[in-house]
């Protein structure tokens, strides 16, 4: 069984303004949670506010039993959790293995993190052919290996992703979700992510959670969605 | 603004007023170089306080009134009287043209503007042949005792200060702290940002282009080290932000405080090196514990008392 | 037409945020703007208000052509607008904020219609205090309060309603509707999609710079572009 990620009751917003009002989700064990749901209804917010980056103003988030809020984000990345940004969040000008070496900064053991670069690089030999040349000269896919290899770098028990399609031809998106699903079968991690290409995410995703105005207005495996237009209604409003 | 308020300025200007009968020369003179940082000082807030636009080339304008107003003397025969009024005309005309594309950048990036703006007028000034160059001008001065500078400085300061207490309350007033606080918006509800901030600006530069014409007048000999030195912009700024940038008191209470620390320093010690590091350590002060300045830290410390009286 | 945009377009560096946008508003009506995040909306406003300048395109207001006035200018004319974060002259107080756009009317005027305004949004116990003490709701009941303040003709809401109490946001549309039967004229940028179903006529909706269906709720949510914009390919 993967690890498991329990939100409950999560309340946070910018200023005065409350975006998440009470969201709770649980990823039950499951390989891949999808977070979806229109703009403006805090999908990247709950994201946010689940790594530490913004501290929660309430509500409680468990990641196999320990309890994260108040964590400061190093320290969640040592319980097993590691964050992509949106666009990878890569050092364009830093090559492919010092990009890959920043992934590891929170690893003390030398040697293990020498394994752990010679394991990356042989599951992606496309790194490992440039791992000399600067991480900017790469193309937009090669760039995204890169920040999931990275992000692999501290063997993560669970990867959270803040739309990993954005900014990537059509193509690639499909590469993305089929290495997504690939990484959960044989490293047996668990995954959160937050997509807009929807028919993407359900392709690969095992549970999904629709998140609208700060509520989640749908919990459950994609089976439970009955079809597009379903969502078209979560999203739109059943009135229209 | 409490109900104070009134009586304490009256009881201010009746002090200022009564001084040079009470005092000898020395003190006399004291009192009188802190009038003309006290007028500098409150020019400089007239832009800085009100629009956030903070002007670090301000000094220039002190140093072409000075310049404009000798030359006028000098080589043109004028009156003292004539020449300040063109001393200011020339900051006010200067700053309008140089406002129109500078004030156009925000934050760091019109200090930086003003700062070389500054530095442009400094090195032209020390080029020119109609300044003297390197070599200063020498300026027909007025051999009276400080009295008379001690009352135009008085004069000018005073204006100026009442022209930002009037401004508070005013149409301009309002619209200008708009800009300062929310440029974008402050547009689209119709406010011509750029005009106001060019008026303002140039308002601000009329002040310390009379202040210098009257300074040349007064230590009969001017250079671009002196007038035109990055020091005297730095002083109003370290000024302002002691006492409280956006202030109507702050900025006064700032020129008292440091220039009367300034004048002890020289007298203790005859080096103004001390003086240099002081206004370090106030720098530091100010951005670490003081962002409100002084005026804030005072309304600070009466807050808990006012809020427990309001709740009681 | 109270406005007519036409192929409007906007660039930042290669990426082209607005692409032969058209916008159309009569007098009395209130536009519906939705889209995916990125779909240009704001950039769309920050056009017509004049903010941004226009890469292409023209704007008519009132039958004037207004392409590449400065805001002050076209606000003069009667366009108001909101900002998606609420853009409050924050160090000022809450009635100074109103008292602003006013200002070169006569005081006793303007004193009277911001206390007007403040009584409708339930301000007035706040009215003394800076403005950035207001919850975020108020903020963006004060920031509509502002814009009101000018008797403008056409606004432009970016999000009016976020973060606004559920019972406030009733009154809010009440007075929209109400401005609306006045003559006024609103394009609204509304996440919230039951605001959009109460109040708007018209819906526009936005993909990659420019209009990809427009209609009535029920139509648009059937569209096929507008499933593929929402939902991805």
């Amino acid at each position: 069984m993967r690890v498991r990620l329990i939100v409950e009751g999560l309340r946070a917003g910018y200023g005065a303004l409350e975006i998440l009002h009470g969201v709770s989700l649980d990823t039950g064990g499951e390989a891949v949670t999808a977070i979806l749901g229109p703009n403006g209804s805090g999908k990247s917010t709950l994201l946010k506010a689940v790594v530490g980056v913004l501290s929660p103003w309430g509500g409680s988030v468990r990641f196999d039993g320990v309890d994260l809020i108040g964590l400061p984000p190093h320290r969640i990345v040592r319980q097993g959790v590691t964050t992509l940004p949106q666009g990878g969040g890569i050092f364009p000008r830093l090559t492919v293995q010092e990009n890959l070496l920043m992934g590891a900064y929170v690893l003390d053991d030398g040697q293990a993190v020498r394994t752990r670069l010679a394991e990356i690089f042989a599951r992606f030999p496309v790194l490992a052919e440039r791992r000399r040349q600067a991480a900017g000269s790469l193309s937009g896919g090669q760039q995204m290996l890169l920040a999931v290899g990275r992000a692999l770098m501290t063997r993560p028990r669970l990867m959270i992703l803040d739309e990993p399609s954005a900014g990537l031809a059509p193509r690639l998106v499909a590469e993305v979700f089929d290495l997504i699903r690939g990484l959960a079968v044989e490293e047996g991690m668990a995954f959160l992510l937050v997509e807009q290409s929807v028919r993407q995410a359900l392709r690969v995703a095992d549970r999904c959670v629709v998140l609208v105005q700060g509520e989640v207005r749908f919990a459950g495996g994609p089976s439970g969605l009955s079809g597009e237009g379903q969502l078209m209604d979560l999203y739109f409003g059943r009135r229209a | 603004m409490g109900p104070l308020r009134l009586p304490a300025l009256a009881a201010f200007l009746l002090l200022t007023l009564l001084a040079p009968l009470a005092l000898n020369p020395f003190w006399l003179r004291i009192l009188t170089e802190i009038l003309l940082w006290m007028g500098l000082a409150v020019s400089w807030n007239i832009i800085g306080g009100y629009t956030g636009y903070l002007n670090f080339g301000h000094g220039a304008f002190f140093g072409v009134g000075a310049y404009v107003t000798a030359i006028a003397m000098v080589h043109a025969g004028l009156p003292f009287g004539a020449g300040l009024l063109l001393g200011g005309c020339a900051s006010a005309a200067l700053a309008a043209f140089i406002g129109l594309p500078t004030l156009r950048l925000r934050g760091a990036y019109f200090a930086i503007a003003t700062w070389a703006f500054a530095e442009m007028i400094r090195q032209v000034a020390l080029l020119l042949e109609v300044t003297g160059g390197a070599f200063g001008m020498r300026v027909p001065g007025l051999l009276d005792p400080n009295f008379f500078y001690y009352v135009m400085w008085a004069a000018v300061a005073g204006t100026c200060a009442i022209t930002y207490g009037l401004m508070e309350r005013s149409r301009m007033g309002y619209k200008l702290r708009a800009i300062r606080e929310q440029e974008e918006a402050a547009e689209t509800l119709g406010v011509a940002t750029t005009r106001l901030k060019l008026a303002a600006f140039a308002l601000s530069a009329t002040f310390p282009g009379v202040l210098g014409g009257i300074y040349g007048y007064w230590t009969t000999y001017i250079h671009p080290d002196s007038v035109l030195a990055g020091s005297v912009t730095d002083q109003m700024v370290v000024m302002v932000l002691l006492g409280g940038l956006g202030t109507a008191v702050g900025p006064i209470l700032g020129a008292v405080l440091l220039q009367a620390v300034s004048r002890f320093l020289w007298l203790q010690t005859e080096q103004s090196v001390l003086y240099i590091i002081f206004i370090g350590l106030v720098i530091c002060v100010v951005v670490q514990l003081l962002p409100d300045g002084l005026v804030g830290l005072w309304a600070r410390l009466r807050r808990p008392q006012r809020e427990a009286g309001g709740a009681a | 037409m109270l406005l007519e945009a036409r192929d409007l377009v906007k660039r930042f560096g290669g990426l082209t945020a607005v692409s032969g946008m058209d916008l159309a508003v009569a007098p009395g009506t209130i536009v519906g703007l939705i889209g995916p995040n990125g779909s240009g909306k704001t950039t769309l406003f920050n056009l017509v208000s004049g903010l941004y300048r226009l890469d292409g395109g023209t704007v008519l207001f009132k039958g004037q052509d207004v392409t590449g006035l400065s805001p002050h200018r076209i606000a003069r004319l009667g366009l108001g607008r909101t900002f998606q974060i609420p853009a409050l002259f924050r160090k000022m107080t809450v009635e100074e904020n109103l008292w602003v756009p006013a200002i070169d009317e006569p005081w006793q005027a303007v004193r009277r219609r911001a206390a007007e305004w403040l009584d409708l949004f339930r301000l007035t116990p706040l009215r003394a205090e800076p403005a950035e003490v207001l919850s975020g709701g108020q903020q963006k009941l004060l920031e509509l309060a502002r814009a009101l303040m000018r008797d403008p003709d056409l606004l432009l809401l970016d999000e009016c309603t976020a973060g606004v109490q559920p019972a406030m946001v009733a009154e809010l549309l009440e007075a929209i509707r109400r401005l609306r039967d006045r003559g006024k004229a609103f394009v609204i940028i509304e996440h919230n999609m039951e605001v959009i179903q109460d109040l708007c006529e018209q819906i526009v909706v936005m993909h990659e710079g420019r209009a990809i269906a427009r209609g009535d709720l029920a139509a648009v949510k059937q569209d096929a572009a507008v499933v593929e914009a929402y939902l991805g390919r």
